[in-house]
């Protein structure tokens, strides 16, 4: 199972860089959020996916799946989330104001 | 008494909440800020002052112990840093009104700025990996609210780029401590620094350790990684510029302190070593990039980067003397680049352009003004 989730983050990763190095600013913005659904999955998949019964106080059991990371992660989840609606409001907002939503019409080196 | 550590944490974080209910009414909410943050320098101090005298405070939060609940350390270096970065605050919020417009600063300024500032604060009493990488975001978050205030052309274009970056670079973040975490099961530093010396796979850790370098650099400007800083820290405003430059990069360059001075002090010969090199290409690019322009608030800019070099340069070296040295140019650094940014501002103002070509004479009509620029130069 581990090795399944690994290859998927890889490609998940993967395809993020690719749409990352693209010149349209959407396309940018879905890689960023390719890359970290792939950071997520890592994450889980490091700290092993099933390991034993669910991690709660049982008479009897004594192999517990960690909690810790879900826990993480899940703050990870909830960060990225807001930094991705974030950008995407900002990459309107840079579209309208500036009317190009290529990056090579994005560059330069004036300040005003 | 050890509970109160949370509060330079806490109370930023309550004030941009209130701050953010009466943006509009400008009066009120300086006024607000400025009492806040006067309050919280002083309480603060009197935080320093016990944690230097009665020695480190530790404290689980909610009571759970190290692995499972968040620990705040106050130890003497983090709170020295805390304090510095106080007394910068207060100082931005008491020079904000007279260079922002009022646009801009019933905009969330003061909302945006308390979040910067418990961000920041945060990220240097923090004593666990994955809590650095959240005060890291909300520290990233406000700062990209403040980032935008103004709504420019130029800017936009330039906070895009800005944000892209630390966006890749916290989400490497997030693998590297998923790294770390597989390794040795645990994300507290005091734990990781016991459980690293009996890794077996050694190379794996420095192989981390670069990766979580290489997360760090970003948000610090060290060499290869620095060309995102000049462009994005000269377009906002200059209280902005002000904030970004003494903090944000000084955060950086406090965790590579932390963590490779507590974690990954087992191989020097590859870390430290890459260190001294970068350190140097990282001085030298920057003072060249100053050399470069004849833009004063971006020659400012520039110097930001050969400052984060010499620190880094100290950290390479890795002896007593040199980690003091590090520190001391740190808090040096903060408390003088905060300072040249306001007289910058100061001076942009009075002189109505940024071009030092035609900046001449300004020192006749503002005698005081100049003379205060030659104190931080």
């Amino acid at each position: 199972m581990e090795i399944i989730m690994i290859g998927l983050a890889s490609i998940l990763f993967g395809a993020g860089i690719y749409n990352l190095l693209q010149k349209q600013l959407l396309r940018i913005v879905v890689g960023t959020v390719l890359i970290s659904h792939g950071a997520h999955l890592y994450f889980l998949t490091m700290a092993q996916l099933k390991r034993g019964a669910p991690p709660l106080v049982v008479d009897g059991v004594t192999e517990y799946t960690d909690p810790l990371p879900q826990a993480l992660v899940l703050t990870a989840i909830v960060i990225a989330f807001g930094v991705t609606s974030f950008l995407l409001v900002l990459a309107y907002r840079t579209y309208t104001v500036n009317k190009t939503d290529n990056m090579e019409e994005l560059r330069g080196s004036d300040h005003e | 008494m050890n509970n109160l550590i949370f509060l330079p944490i806490v109370l930023p974080l309550i004030a941009s909440v209130i701050a953010a209910f009466f943006p509009k009414k400008l009066n009120l909410s300086r006024k607000f800020a400025q009492i806040t943050s006067v309050i919280l320098t002083i309480m603060t101090a009197a935080l320093t002052w016990h944690v230097l005298t009665n020695g480190i405070i530790v404290v689980q939060s909610g009571g759970w112990e190290a692995p499972f609940g968040i620990s705040i350390v106050g130890d003497g270096l983090s709170m020295v840093l805390v304090m510095t970065t106080y007394i910068i605050g207060t100082a931005a919020v008491f020079y904000a009104p007279s260079v922002l417009d009022k646009q801009q600063e019933s905009f969330y300024f003061y909302a945006f700025f308390f979040l910067l500032i418990s961000g920041v604060v945060g990220a240097f009493m923090t004593g666990d990996l994955f809590n650095l990488f959240v005060f890291f975001e909300v520290m990233l978050i406000a700062s990209y609210g403040l980032i935008v205030l103004g709504n420019g052309k130029v800017q936009l274009r330039e906070s895009m780029k800005y944000v892209l970056f630390n966006v890749f670079s916290s989400m490497l973040f997030v693998v590297a401590i998923a790294f770390i975490y597989a390794i040795t099961g645990t994300v507290n530093f005091a734990q990781l620094a016991e459980r690293v010396e009996y890794v077996e796979q050694a190379g794996i850790l420095t192989t981390v350790a670069i990766i979580l370098f290489f997360v760090f650099a970003v948000k610090a400007a060290i060499f290869p990684l620095y060309y995102w800083l000049p462009n994005s820290y000269v377009v906002p405003n200059a209280v902005v510029s002000a904030l970004f430059g003494a903090l944000l990069t000084k955060v950086g360059i406090y965790s590579i302190l932390r963590v490779f001075t507590l974690i990954f002090v087992h191989d020097t010969g590859v870390t430290h070593q890459i260190f001294i090199w970068l350190a140097m290409f990282t001085m030298l690019f920057g003072v060249i990039g100053a050399l470069s322009t004849n833009n004063v608030k971006l020659i400012i800019t520039y110097n930001i980067i050969p400052a984060v070099g010499f620190m880094l340069m100290g950290i390479g070296l890795y002896t007593e003397d040199a980690i003091a040295g590090s520190v001391y140019y740190l808090m040096h650094d903060m408390v003088i680049k905060g300072a040249l940014f306001f007289l910058i501002g100061a001076l942009i103002v009075a002189a109505g352009t940024k071009d030092l070509r035609e900046m001449s004479g300004v020192i006749q009509k503002f005698p005081l003004l100049g003379g205060s620029s030659s104190l931080p130069l």
